[in-house]
């Protein structure tokens, strides 16, 4: 049986590299990537597990980071938004002006993308369903929906 | 960030899993089992109250699906602890779990809560132990002692019924659980809330089974819910639901979200659909 008793360091794959890291048990995955890892692209809403913005995939699947003990996914491959460039989701995005001020954006490209390959043809309820797990503030969701839209048919 | 000096191990068998709560127990430290971990997690933030996090997830036994085919000998469909809620929900062999499942949360949050965790949850609803009141399952429980078998009913009196230490392991439901029927959930907030009202029901050999989340303070089944809907089988369906949830000895709920006369009838309506549907099949 692993322990993790006290502080320590350890590895963690994040966004395809190997990285090296001080941990606590008690500490959340969304804390490790911000303040130990420098990837400030994953958001700190709620803290909650309501609004999204703290999105990540764990092994290609999404879940909220701030409800995730980051010694809880050594064994398994972070990608964050750093991870992903130019993917046809963040095309899509700016394509639609699928953003006000950004802040969700991260969780919202992570939820979509992750969508999109699972479910390359999605119907509205499928992505109404993916969709309630990230909050806009702004409440651009219009351009939200349209850029998911577009990704599901444009998938280069 | 939950407290720094919690400790978290990782268990890879459900001894070693009850074998550690008991050493750390007593010890005097608080220990928790982990799955999922959202509840325990966003919960520790506002709560000192947990020292060792055991977590579970990683026990070959407890993440199975039905679906992933039925036990060896037995006729029953095994559902394991740590079986993600968007796995259980995307599965079809029972679809009443399945409906259950959905209804928890967000796609995101279901990605990492369990069906352990929710059974355990601290908050009311735990909607998913509507089908396994309404099919009579039986929860497998784990201890120092080893495993025992426990009807839901009676595991299940508004919370789970653990001893100290126990594991529960997942749930065995009957063959019959592949049964369809009807499920309907009613919230205030068409997009991700609470609900109102979670209605799980089902017609077993001509008799229609019901259980019920949301509009009480904890999960219900009422078999003299259900011998009342019986004795009245020529009466309109609305009429019935009356008369059933009027047998109902618990409290209907009421709070912020709704009313306990609003909860009431939204009852009223979906049992009343239900039933339509049910015998309409």
């Amino acid at each position: 049986m692993k322990r993790y008793l006290r502080e320590e360091r350890v590895e963690m794959r994040v966004n395809g590299e190997t990285r090296s890291a001080v941990v606590a048990p008690g500490e959340t995955l969304l804390h490790v990537l911000r303040r130990r890892l420098g990837l400030t692209g994953t958001k700190l809403g709620c803290e909650n597990g309501d609004c999204g913005a703290c999105t990540v995939w764990r092994d290609g699947v999404p879940v909220k980071s701030c409800c995730t003990l980051a010694v809880d996914v050594l064994d398994a491959a972070i990608t964050t938004i750093e991870g992903l460039c130019d993917t046809p989701t963040q095309r899509a995005f700016i394509a639609e002006n699928g953003f006000q001020c950004g802040f969700c954006t991260p969780g919202f490209i992570l939820n979509a993308e992750a969508l999109a390959r699972a479910h390359p043809d999605a119907d509205e309820d499928t992505v109404r369903e993916w969709l309630e797990s990230n909050i806009c503030r702004c409440t651009g969701y219009e351009g939200i929906e349209r850029a998911v839209r577009r990704r599901l048919k444009n998938p280069e | 960030m939950i407290a720094s000096d919690v400790v978290y191990l990782q268990a890879e068998s459900v001894d070693e899993a009850v074998t550690a709560w008991h050493e750390y127990a007593e010890s005097g430290r608080a220990v928790r089992y982990f799955s999922g971990g959202t509840e325990i997690v966003t919960g520790a933030r506002h709560r000192d109250d947990v020292d060792v996090l055991i977590d579970v997830k990683r026990i070959p036994e407890l993440t199975r699906v039905p679906g992933g085919g039925a036990r060896p000998l037995t006729d029953t469909l095994f559902v394991g602890a740590a079986a993600r809620l968007s796995d259980l929900a995307d599965q079809e062999a029972v679809p009443l779990l399945a409906a259950a499942a959905r209804g928890v949360a967000d796609r995101t949050a279901r990605n990492s809560i369990t069906f352990g965790g929710n059974l355990c949850s601290v908050l009311p609803y735990r909607e998913t132990a509507l089908p396994l009141l309404l099919f009579d399952a039986t929860l497998v429980l784990a201890s120092l002692d080893g495993l025992r078998g426990v009807p839901a009913r009676e595991c299940f009196r508004r919370r789970l019924q653990l001893r100290p230490g126990e594991l529960v392991v997942g749930a065995d439901l009957p063959a019959v659980a592949r049964e369809t029927g009807y499920s309907a959930r009613r919230t205030r907030d068409p997009r991700v809330d609470y609900p109102l009202v979670t209605l799980c029901m089902a017609c077993l050999g001509g008799s229609v089974r019901f259980a019920v989340a949301g509009a009480y303070g904890y999960p219900v089944r009422s078999l003299e819910a259900e011998q009342v809907l019986a004795a009245a089988a020529r009466e309109e369906p609305r009429a019935r639901a009356e008369r059933a949830v009027a047998a109902i000895e618990d409290r209907l709920w009421d709070d912020f979200r709704g009313s306990a006369a609003y909860r009431r009838e939204l009852l009223l309506l979906v049992l009343a659909e239900g039933l339509s549907r049910l015998e309409d099949a």
